[in-house]
């Protein structure tokens, strides 16, 4: 199962902070909605799926997927955890990862990721527009954001090939009370 | 007074030397603790013995942890790798971590058009499959959130190479791989297994091994959880660590009770002395024999070897017992050297038997040491302390007045007689040699924690095949399996030959692809798909190119793993599959069976049980043919045939005696019953010999007396240095101790007693006979 590392811009974000930063949920607290597109080559048509984001402290998070089938990926007592529709769930391995797997970011301290990334940031019409360049991969070219202090508005991850992934965050709400039967 | 003062300086520089070069020679002897040499070897075992040490499975070390919550797992787990990333042993992982599974993964999509076992599984090319198989491609992707597609994802248009890892292992996602190992259900226990790269036996490295372990046990004790080491390496060391110290410490109990029943009798230290030096001498020499000649050697024979100073005094006490009857040692010799004579050679003939007929190791190496220690004991006592020591040195200090002749001390043997043979007809023989070993009771229960949230089993089952080249080895194999699959049989661990499909099943496979894809149903279907439709003609042009296509490079962790299921052993090469459990492995013998599939099974408990039984059983035929050589030697040397059954007498009761010990300890008749049997017979027919001679020719009583202390000292001195042997944790040197220690009891009671209440009684009958 390789999942990639766009979600620990949420989860990790404060990993992103000794340059620039990707905005931060307050308090660690976080409910947003997404819908995602995947514009890949070999697809005909964009793949849309749809579902949220839920956060309550650093180490309580979930990313739900609702159409066009249910899947979860929780963070719990510091592991990662999948699980599609009525499958077992199952831990994904964030101590021994390839690069750009969701795990390494877990592991990457300011240093680590400062060696891997290039994160740079220019404020257009009172927006924060993020442009992250990973240093060693082979089939990612960069990855853009934009958003402001606690809210992250859209983030797309460019590929060699021309495909694309994207992000976009609705109903936002960060720094409150997060309803526990989201996770 | 000067001479008796120099000749105890010069026995004890000589006992000093002696025990310097007992120690050095033991030092330089490598101590073999397996319980390999207690099997008796024939062909198909050593064969099975051989193979299952070359296998790569029997290196596996396993990491265990266990701890109340996930949390303190993950710490358990972090603290216990610092450990053993502490120390220099480099151990290999045994299970493939999350980039092997990926490659794994890119493996099979890359080669899915011959790896997927149309043979056994669904036609995927047919209209509906298709169809069905890019709707799961397309759920793949959407089940992804971040997936990005590599160039194995277009090779694998059908998912096919899904297929191929289902089919390895059905009951896949039993566990989760976590931390390179595997966590249980529960979240609470977790396992990584490693691949060592040194032998069991290589105790330089498996101490490292125990250090770690210990480690982790006490980081587990601070820290509230387990943690602990698991491999066969640790047996051996536990065995070689005990062993070790059990032959020192019994080497010097069994000296030290030997000499103090010797001084118990004879009540003079400076006799004492002297009758240690055979002893000590020809002890040392046997393990300079040893160092030299064979540099390692069973530690079971060693602790036996410790105690063979309760035999080899036995010269030593006849002599110093009876000595003081004669003015000197030429009237000595005259009357006892025949008797002496046969004692030695009835002793040595016991263990030349073992050594010629036996083909366990373990016990060639007791009746080797027994045999050089025996015979240079007995040349020593007889050429060297005699006259060092002549009869007029000694003094007759007789301090028991031993005749045990009334009716209720025969009734007592008669019910010890009784008691024995009784217990004859409950023995077994032992069929697990298992039971022979040391009880490894933390390892036991280690094994039994791990089994219990992770199905590791530890026992060495193996489905063999045999062939010249590992080309003819696949097919052999591959066919196995097709048959196997057919029949139902979840394959597991054996699938790993799935990566590496034999030249026939490839081309059976191509032909397959030719008859029955159809390029114009995939690109109507491709069409109604998601996919555009040049996105898999990297696939079609394989398939367009299916005669010349080959399987590409094997990943690192695969080709490790399959590499390992080859052993090459006696020109020959074996490909060994490894079942998990003796139930499926009976199952898939008699299915290949059916199917005349030519393979061999290896299970060692079983294959040892066999051979263990087989072996049992000739040995006891083997004594019987000892009781016969031995009665026509006494009755050559005697030339009575009356007094020949007399003597027979003793050892055969004690015989009984030692195997009926078995069932009295709770054990079946195992291969130290039978050598301590053959030892029984060496000693007891020495005291038949003694008494039956002393009866017969009719000595004065002193003599008689005399014989009669010599005899209990014998027997109490062999008792007292095979008595030490009960402490051992070996369950194999127990056996030998207890049935011992019967035998010889048995043997003294019918000297004592037995014999001379019979000859009484026939020599009544005998005087009557004339008068009528």
């Amino acid at each position: 199962m390789k999942v990639n590392y766009l979600i620990l811009l949420f989860i990790c974000g404060s990993f992103l902070f000794s340059q620039n930063r990707l905005p931060v949920p307050k308090d660690y607290k976080l409910y947003t909605e997404f819908i995602s597109y995947k514009k890949f080559k070999y697809l005909k048509k964009e793949s849309i799926s749809t579902g949220y984001i839920a956060m309550n402290g650093k180490d309580k998070f979930i990313y739900k997927q609702l159409a066009p089938f249910v899947i979860e990926i929780r963070k719990k007592d510091n592991n990662l955890y999948y699980k599609r529709e009525n499958m077992n769930e199952i831990i994904i391995d964030i101590t021994n990862s390839s690069q750009f797997d969701i795990a390494i970011f877990f592991n990457l301290d300011d240093k680590e990721f400062n060696e891997n990334f290039v994160i740079t940031k220019n404020k257009i019409n009172n927006t924060d527009h993020y442009n992250i360049i990973p240093k060693n991969n082979s089939y990612v070219t960069n990855i853009t954001a934009k958003g402001n202090d606690y809210k992250l508005e859209e983030l797309t991850i460019f590929y060699k090939d021309g495909s694309f992934l994207r992000y976009e965050f609705k109903n936002t709400k960060t720094g409150m009370d997060i309803d526990s039967n989201l996770f | 007074m000067n001479i008796k003062f120099f000749r105890i300086i010069i026995s004890l520089i000589i006992i000093g030397i002696s025990i310097i070069l007992i120690i050095f020679s033991s030092s330089k002897i490598k101590i073999d603790t397996s319980i390999d040499n207690l099997f008796p070897k024939d062909f198909a075992f050593e064969r099975a013995m051989e193979l299952s040490s070359k296998v790569n499975i029997s290196n596996k070390i396993i990491l265990y942890i266990s701890a109340n919550n996930k949390n303190q797992l993950e710490i358990a787990i972090d603290k216990s790798m610092d450990i053993l990333n502490k120390y220099d042993l480099k151990l290999k992982s045994g299970l493939p971590n999350t980039n092997d599974v990926q490659d794994i993964l890119k493996y099979c999509e890359e080669n899915s058009l011959l790896l997927y076992p149309y043979e056994n599984l669904k036609n995927p090319f047919t209209k509906e499959e298709i169809k069905d198989r890019l709707q799961k491609k397309i759920i793949y992707i959407e089940s992804n959130p971040f997936f990005y597609a590599t160039d194995s994802f277009f090779l694998d248009p059908l998912m096919m190479g899904f297929d191929v890892l289902k089919f390895i292992n059905k009951d896949s996602g039993r566990y989760t791989p976590f931390k390179d190992g595997i966590i249980s259900k529960d979240q609470k226990n977790y396992i990584k297994i490693f691949n060592a790269d040194f032998k069991n036996q290589d105790y330089d490295k498996v101490k490292i091994l125990y250090q770690i372990d210990k480690d982790l046990c006490k980081m587990a004790n601070s820290n509230n959880c387990i943690s602990f080491l698991y491999s066969s390496h640790l047996y051996f060391y536990d065995s070689y660590k005990s062993i070790r110290l059990e032959v020192f410490l019994i080497f010097i109990l069994s000296i030290f009770l030997t000499l103090l029943v010797f001084f118990i009798f004879f009540k003079k230290i400076d006799l004492l002395v002297y009758s240690f030096l055979p002893i000590v001498i020809s002890f040392a020499l046997s393990f300079l024999f040893i160092a030299i000649f064979k540099k390692s050697y069973g530690g079971i024979a060693l602790a036996f070897g410790a105690t063979v100073s309760g035999i080899a005094i036995d010269y030593t006490i006849h002599y110093i017992s009876k000595a003081s009857l004669y003015k000197t040692l030429s009237d000595f010799r005259k009357k006892n050297s025949l008797s002496m004579f046969l004692g030695f050679l009835t002793t040595i003939v016991a263990f030349l038997i073992i050594y010629l007929f036996s083909n366990i190791i373990a016990l060639k190496e007791i009746s080797l040491f027994a045999l050089i220690s025996i015979t240079l004991s007995f040349f020593f006592s007889f050429f060297g302390l005699q006259k060092f020591l002549p009869p007029a040195y000694i003094e007759s200090r007789p301090i028991l007045n031993i005749r045990v002749r009334n009716r209720f001390s025969f009734i007592i043997w008669i019910i010890v007689v009784l008691f024995f043979v009784t217990g004859f007809f409950f023995v077994r023989f032992e069929d697990k040699i298992l039971n022979l070993d040391k009880k490894h009771r933390f390892l036991e229960e280690r094994i039994k924690l791990i089994k219990k949230s992770f199905a590791e089993l530890t026992d060495s089952l193996f489905i063999v095949f045999e062939g010249d080249s590992k080309k003819e080895l696949i097919e052999q194999a591959t066919n196995a399996l097709n048959i196997l699959y057919q029949k139902n049989i979840e394959l597991g661990n054996m699938s790993q030959l799935i990566f590496l499909p034999s030249n026939t099943i490839l081309e059976k496979r191509k032909i397959f692809i030719k008859n029955n894809f159809n390029k114009e149903i995939f690109y109507n279907e491709l069409r109604n798909s998601y996919f555009t439709i040049d996105s898999f003609d990297m696939w079609l042009r394989n398939i367009d190119n299916i005669n010349s296509l080959q399987l590409s490079t094997l990943p690192q962790f695969l080709e490790n793993e399959l590499k390992n299921l080859f052993v090459e052993w006696n020109n020959k090469i074996y490909l060994m599959l490894f079942i998990e459990d003796r139930v499926k492995l009976n199952k898939i013998d008699s299915i290949l069976n059916e199917a005349g599939i030519k393979h061999f099974v290896i299970d060692l408990i079983k294959d040892s049980g066999n051979g263990i039984l087989k072996f049992e059983k000739e040995a006891i035929k083997l004594i019987f043919v000892a009781f016969i050589i031995i009665f026509i030697i006494i009755l050559i040397g005697i030339r009575d045939i009356f007094g020949a059954f007399l003597i027979i007498l003793s050892p055969l009761l004690s015989v009984i005696a030692a195997l009926s010990t078995s069932f009295y300890t709770f054990r079946g008749i195992n291969i130290m019953h039978i050598a301590a049997s053959v030892i029984i017979l060496g000693i007891s027919i020495d005291y038949g010999i003694y008494i039956t001679l002393s009866l017969i020719k009719g000595k004065d009583d002193q003599e008689i007396i005399l014989t009669n202390r010599s005899i209990l000292a014998s027997a109490l001195t062999t008792i007292a240095g095979f008595g030490a042997l009960i402490l051992s944790s070996n369950q194999a040197i127990f056996s030998l101790s207890t049935s011992i220690i019967s035998g010889i009891l048995m043997a003294l009671l019918t000297s004592f007693v037995g014999i001379p209440f019979i000859f009484k009684i026939i020599e009544k009958i005998k005087l009557k006979r004339p008068s009528r």
